[in-house]
């Protein structure tokens, strides 16, 4: 039998498609795996912003008699090599990662926003060399690039941050491109059009809301990857320059030390399993409720 | 009489996140073996969950809250998913709104018209191969013996729409669903299509339950026409006396409304005024008395039951009648 | 009274492949003919009907008008103004006369405006801020039998009658002198069509409007247009005054249509069906009468002479080395 049965016979689904804001929240919370990953982002996100409050102490204060101690009252994670707290490091690592990501996603999300509707809905030769420019980004592997970038200019948090921007935009903005190329040919642009719309009014007007949704779903499951790909960098000593704390390099101060001690590599690896966990749990569930059509299987 | 379909009482709810849909309410109704049955009615007036319902293939969100659809005296709607996959493709089949879509792109003709067979394990593929080139020239194919090779693309919107024709007629079902199959299509080929439904029709027997908007083409087709409002059969009976002789305020409207009917030419066109009721929040009395010009006291206090107006032909309304 | 819109030998032409691609393959000449030596005129006030089944390029045609596509050859004058080689700034007033409305009553509406904006959007694409747009939204509702209500409404969360008002409503908010409407009636149930039209028809007589209507319904377009034209394979195959086509038609393909339409009566069915075959692809378009294929009545000189336009009566023209000489019955 043909397999399209299901799709012609559910009458409801206009009323489906009617249900509003609320049903969707209530669709939401009825998703377990979405509910956990909303809960540690927003805890991960508290963290990182009242780091300064929650951190017993500054992440770079040393406590000489204490290093690399196990975990105890005074230091909940223990101590590094230098006997800083590694909790605090911890939290304001936090907060290193998270603002990469910030200033990463949205500017990269922007970049490719323009870009990926200008080779959608532009002419046939911008949109060659557009696609040319990003699939040549896109062919080089990241931390090839990242390591020739930071021997040229130097490692330092801006260095990471342009490096995860330029090689992010491709991606967005190939999928603003797919969405927009379908879009264009809609009855609703060609309304606008003959009403008189130029380009800009139509791509920021009436493209540009129907592609940011999908657009914010994937850049919420992109955030693990940025902050891996800094804590990576950091870990090769190629990222933030210490003593400013990074999962990466507390990473790294554990893989020194493991004879020592495990906790470092346990304080510095958690945080970043669960990120990812939270953040892809949360976007898959975001996803399912606003695009069904991208769902799998 | 045999009826190959026959619904009986048939109430069927949605549960939407808005409140119950109530999709078709005591809906009963017949196809008589070897007859042309047609379903009119405006969108929403539960053409498709009937459809659904009389395949066994409702959405997870319905809930029968009464009635049978009986399919040569089995109930569709208790029976097991594996008897019930054993039925369609078998016993009805289903030709769908859209050919262009309808048909599996990445297989050939002949793939899909074997695929059919698959249950037929005696049968060689030689023979299986034969009988769908036979079927590809009885709905009008030319040259089915090289075209059975061809893809779904290569074809035209008419010719995609008589293989999909051809594809629930192989198995000889005795129940073949028909749901707006010419609407896609220009009105040269639909008449193409009418015209082959009522050969192959004429040749095979086979029972056809015939949904359309269009009641030129019911005209054309069906021997029975059951008129759908908001849920509810309002109106059925033989297609004569549905034409010339309609009862239910609803059909009339209906039928006035069609500019096919209307000989002279105008520029104020007849119209129902209001809207289709809300199914969630349903008037009281008849479901039609909001729109209704015939409206009287009883209509709003009851719903009124199907009464028999003559032999095989009932409708659902207090004035029976000139009135 | 002045001609509003003049078409003359209009031929809108599209690339089938690249240049590159054509090389490669061989193929001289990558285009096909959508419309092809098209020639019109409307008067102000009028409906003018086109009607053709897909593929006949009445969609094309239409959108030529408001220049959406390009046209490779011919003219267009609207309202004394030569409008085909106009680019997007100049075509821009053009528009505020020229309002279009398209098939799908839903889908022609931006899916993430509220009524209230899709109303307002015209006015602010063409700068017109120091209008109180909130009364010409509220003024424009009121023109097609809506009220405020929906102001705050998504098009999804419209019906299909009520989408199709508010694309009137947006047709209508430039004042325009012109209105094309693509099937104006497509996807609308019939009690619901009839509204629509009624209405389509009020505005006319109130605003002095002058209609475009492109379909495939022939029983609608009777009741609605004086004039109407036959498209087929890009071409007018017959035009003339509406009630005159419909009771005799000199072409085959128009009697052939007409006979399609199903009659909505059980004791007139139809037993023979005349017309067979399909519209051939405009990249295999036929020598000589393009409806030589199909036409039941072709002769050798319909497949190498292309036929001109000949006058049968007063404002019927025909494009057929034959026209059918007398009316025979149809039905059975």
């Amino acid at each position: 039998m043909p397999a399209q049965l299901s799709d012609t016979l559910t009458t409801p689904a206009a009323a489906l498609r009617r249900e509003g804001f609320l049903g969707q929240a209530q669709r939401f919370s009825r998703d377990p795996l979405g509910m956990l990953g909303l809960i540690l982002v927003t805890l991960i996100i508290l963290a990182a912003i009242f780091a300064d409050i929650l951190a017993p102490y500054g992440p770079a204060a040393i406590d000489v008699k204490a290093r690399l101690a196990a975990p105890t009252f005074e230091h909940p994670l223990g101590t590094d090599q230098l006997g800083r707290d590694v909790l605090s490091r911890v939290l304001y690592g936090g907060r290193i990662a998270l603002e990469v990501a910030l200033v990463c996603i949205s500017v990269s999300l922007g970049l490719g926003l323009v870009l990926g509707m200008l080779a959608g809905y532009g002419p046939r030769w911008l949109d060659n060399a557009l696609i040319l420019i990003f699939d040549a980004v896109r062919s080089f592997p990241v931390i090839m690039f990242a390591l020739a970038v930071v021997t040229l200019v130097g490692p330092s948090l801006e260095t990471i941050e342009l490096i995860i921007i330029v090689t992010s935009i491709p991606g967005y903005a190939r999928i603003v491109r797919t969405q927009t190329l379908s879009l264009k040919n809609n009855e609703f642009i060609l309304a606008e059009r003959s009403l008189g719309a130029g380009i800009w009014r139509v791509l920021s007007v009436h493209i540009m809301p129907n592609v940011i949704g999908p657009l914010l779903i994937l850049a919420s499951m992109d955030v693990p990857v940025v902050v891996t790909i800094e804590a990576g960098l950091s870990f090769l000593g190629l990222g933030v320059r210490p003593p400013t704390p990074s999962w990466g390099s507390i990473l790294n101060d554990g893989y020194a030390f493991i004879r020592n001690t495990p906790w470092l590599v346990i304080a510095g690896g958690v945080p970043l399993i669960l990120t990812t966990l939270g953040f892809t749990f949360l976007g898959e569930a975001l996803r399912d409720i606003f695009d069904p059509k991208l769902r799998k299987g | 009489m045999d009826s190959v379909l026959s619904l009986r009482n048939l109430t069927v709810d949605f549960d939407t996140p808005r409140g119950m849909v109530h999709a078709l309410r005591d809906v009963s109704m017949d196809v008589p073996r070897g007859k042309v049955v047609g379903i009119v009615g405006e969108s929403g007036c539960g053409k498709s969950t009937l459809i659904g319902a009389a395949m066994g293939l409702l959405a997870n969100n319905a809930v029968v809250r009464g009635g049978r659809a009986l399919f040569e005296g089995t109930d569709v709607l208790t029976m097991s998913a594996t008897d019930l996959r054993a039925i369609r493709g078998r016993r009805i089949a289903m030709v769908f709104q859209d050919p262009m879509t309808s048909l599996n792109p990445v297989l050939s003709i002949a793939q899909l018209m074997t695929d059919i067979q698959y249950r037929d394990r005696a049968t060689s593929a030689e023979q299986k191969r034969a009988r769908a080139i036979d079927m590809l020239r009885q709905v009008g194919i030319p040259d089915p013996e090289q075209r059975i090779d061809h893809y779904p693309f290569q074809f035209s919107g008419g010719m995609r729409q008589r293989i999909a024709i051809a594809m629930a007629l192989l198995m000889n079902p005795s129940l073949l669903i028909a749901d707006e199959p010419t609407t896609a299509l220009d009105v040269t080929l639909e008449a193409q299509i009418i015209a082959l439904l009522r050969e192959l029709h004429g040749k095979f027997h086979t029972s056809i339950l015939f949904v359309s908007h269009n009641l030129g083409l019911i005209a054309e087709l069906c021997d029975e026409v059951v008129v759908m409002y908001a849920g509810e059969v309002v109106e059925q009976g033989p297609v004569r006396a549905l034409f010339h002789d309609a009862r239910h305020p609803y059909t009339r409207a209906l039928l006035e409304c069609d500019p096919a009917r209307i000989a002279q030419s105008t520029r104020q066109l007849p119209t129902i005024p209001g809207e289709v009721p809300n199914l969630i929040h349903l008037p009281a009395g008849c479901v039609f008395r909001p729109r209704c010009s015939k409206a009287f006291d009883p209509c709003g206090r009851n719903a009124p039951n199907p009464r028999p107006v003559a032999e095989g032909h009932a409708t659902r309304c207090y004035l029976l009648g000139d009135g | 009274m002045a001609e509003l819109l003049t078409v003359q030998d209009l031929v809108v032409r599209f690339r089938t492949m690249g240049l590159f691609k054509a090389l490669v393959r061989g193929v001289r000449d990558p285009f096909i003919d959508a419309v092809l030596g098209v020639s019109f005129a409307m008067k102000s006030g009028e409906t003018f009907g086109l009607v053709g089944e897909s593929g006949s390029g009445k969609t094309t045609l239409g959108r030529a008008i408001n220049g959406l596509v390009t046209a490779q050859a011919g003219s267009i004058r609207f309202d004394g103004q030569e409008v085909l080689d106009l680019g997007e700034k100049a075509l821009k007033p053009i528009r505020r006369d020229v309002a279009m409305m398209f098939q799908d009553p839903v889908a022609s509406l931006s899916p993430r405006l509220t009524v209230r904006s899709l109303l307002t959007e015209p006015f602010r694409i063409h700068g017109l801020h120091d209008r109180d747009l909130n009364g010409e939204a509220r003024r424009l509702l009121g023109l097609v039998g809506l009220n405020e209500s929906f102001f705050g409404r998504y098009p999804h969360e419209l019906s299909g009658g009520q989408a199709r008002r508010v694309g009137v409503a947006r047709a209508l908010s430039l004042s325009p002198k012109l209105i094309i409407a693509d099937e104006p009636t497509a996807g609308l149930d019939v009690s619901v069509q009839g509204e629509v039209l009624n209405l389509m028809a009020r505005l006319q007589r109130e605003l002095g409007l002058t209609y475009l209507v492109i379909t495939h319904n022939l029983p609608v377009i009777r009741h609605i247009s004086d004039r109407i034209a036959i498209m087929y394979l890009g071409r007018f195959v017959e035009t003339g005054p509406t009630g005159t086509v419909f009771r005799r038609p000199y072409h085959p393909y128009t009697k052939a249509l007409i006979a399609a339409v199903p009659e909505p009566d059980p004791d007139r069915r139809r037993e023979i069906i005349k017309l067979t075959g399909e519209v051939p692809s405009l990249a295999k378009r036929p020598k000589g009468c393009e409806f030589h294929t199909r036409c039941p009545f072709a002769q050798v000189k319909c497949r190498t002479e292309t036929p001109q336009p000949q006058q049968m009566a007063d404002g019927h023209w025909v494009r057929c080395h034959f026209p059918l000489a007398a009316p025979t019955a149809d039905a059975a």
